[in-house]
């Protein structure tokens, strides 16, 4: 259950990288489209990413049963810091969504903007957490490279080929 | 950072009030200006900036263009036109009880990429008898504006051009984010120019000056900027804000025959919840029936004088 909790969150981070990776760079003013497209986007990759990944974990668990479960261990720290933040962040989003004028800045202001300053340090923070929770190398390799992906996704979605790149000079 | 450090943006385009034509920039002048207030960082961006003794004009035009896209997506998740609605529809009423004039002219000053005027346009449904204008100094960015207006079949209009000489007057004048560039004589003067050209109503969007400004505005331009120029000067903006106090006291002594208050003005230990306020300015007989058309939000605007 709880690689595919963590398999979900990347797919959520990834999409809302998506958005993020291509906020800013689209002047007009209708961009439901340019936005879902973005997101589709990024939740490609993300699934590619749990694609690659998840062939590691097999590869390791055809390996050994100790470094399986070594990889159980790091996913449930991992689950436990980034689900916190994640629900923190959807509840926001879904504020900022449904609610009123007055919610949806609030919700900006106390939640989105910030925790989109902080969310590296927390994906660095989970990572390390779940390093140091599996006691295992490989785990902590795992959960590493996993966390200096996540980190890097939105800026490797930003060198894809936006439609912006005619309207703006570079 | 200290208020009276002059935003980057400023000191990058420089152009003559009265013809509109575009002065060169000289590396040298700006450098002069930073050096003399100690902007380290604001040298940095001007360093990035190509041209040898004349700072290139392209290059400019591009930081700008980048730095206001970005901008305009802090303008949509703050809901900069969903707020101004919250003004702009009440008064609009007013306008048609008591102007006969039409169209209704809505004049944004200093518009940058037009997103007020483009987003009133695309969903502010404000009638058929309302026309929109954006006016803004810079050709790059009332070029791409305008652009952009034809390419999403927006009914509004950009030109470069001075709003306060336009052939046919403005009955509303807007702006968003300009006040605080304005500082001392030349605050006065631009409430002064308002009164002049004739307008029924003023409505000018700033960020509330407050203790939380400059950290809440650091916050969101790191989670959200790419531009170096648009950081610097983001924050500097939030730094440079003016009280309701100096913008009414401003208005007062140069713009009557209007009367004034601040929408959102009102202190509060939590100013997060309020970010931005919008000073008000109207002609004497449409304030009654304006702060009745207002309904429960009439409690946010402060007593016109």
């Amino acid at each position: 259950m709880t690689p595919w909790l963590l398999a979900l969150l990347v797919l959520v981070d990834g999409t809302l990288c998506g958005f993020r990776a291509a906020a800013g760079r689209n002047p007009r003013i209708r961009l439901r489209d340019y936005y879902a497209a973005s997101m589709r986007r990024g939740a490609l990759v993300s699934v590619l990413v749990v694609g690659g990944f998840l062939g590691v974990a097999m590869a390791m668990r055809n390996h050994s049963s100790d470094d399986w479960s070594a990889l159980l261990v790091a996913a449930d720290a991992m689950v436990l810091v980034y689900g916190v933040f994640a629900t923190l962040v959807l509840s926001a989003l879904a504020l900022y969504l449904v609610g009123s004028f007055d919610f949806a800045v609030l919700s900006s202001v106390l939640v989105l903007g910030p925790f989109t300053l902080v969310r590296p340090l927390v994906i660095i923070g989970g990572a390390v957490f779940a390093a140091w929770t599996s006691q295992h190398l490989g785990a902590a390799i795992f959960c590493l490279s996993a966390g200096a992906v996540m980190v890097s996704f939105e800026r490797l979605l930003a060198l894809g080929s936006p439609p912006w790149r005619g309207l703006l000079p570079q | 950072m200290r208020a009276d450090w002059p935003e980057l943006s400023d000191l990058l385009l420089d152009v003559d009030p009265e013809t509109l034509a575009r002065r060169p920039v000289r590396r040298a002048a700006v450098n002069a200006v930073l050096e003399k207030h100690g902007m380290r960082v604001g040298r940095s961006v001007v360093d990035a900036i190509p041209g040898a003794d004349v700072l290139d004009p392209d290059a400019i035009d591009g930081v700008l263009l980048r730095s206001h896209t970005e901008l305009q997506r802090l303008s949509f998740e703050f809901q900069n036109g969903v707020r101004l609605l919250q003004l702009l529809k009440p008064l609009l009423n007013v306008l048609r009880a008591n102007v006969t004039e039409r169209p209704l002219r809505i004049v944004d000053i200093g518009c940058g990429l037009g997103f007020v005027v483009r987003w009133l346009a695309a969903y502010g449904e404000l009638g058929d008898d309302v026309e929109l204008l954006g006016c803004d100094f810079n050709p790059a960015l009332i070029g791409l504006a305008q652009k952009l207006t034809e390419e999403e079949r927006l009914r509004c209009e950009f030109r470069v051009t001075n709003a306060f000489t336009l052939e046919r007057r403005a009955h509303v004048f807007l702006s968003t984010g300009v006040l605080h560039h304005f500082r001392g004589d030349d605050l006065g003067r631009f409430f002064q120019r308002q009164a002049q050209a004739g307008a029924k109503a003023l409505l000018h969007c700033d960020i509330k000056a407050s203790w939380a400004a400059p950290l809440g505005s650091w916050i969101f331009h790191q989670a959200r900027m790419r531009e170096p120029l648009a950081r610097h000067d983001g924050v500097l903006s939030a730094v440079r804000a003016h009280s309701p106090e100096v913008m009414l006291a401003a208005a007062k002594s140069h713009g009557r025959p209007l009367v004034y208050s601040v929408f959102d003005g009102a202190w509060s230990p939590l100013p997060i919840l309020r970010s931005l306020n919008t000073l008000v300015g109207l002609e004497p007989s449409l304030a009654e029936p304006f702060v009745s058309a207002l309904g429960k939000s009439k409690a946010r605007l402060g007593a016109l004088s």
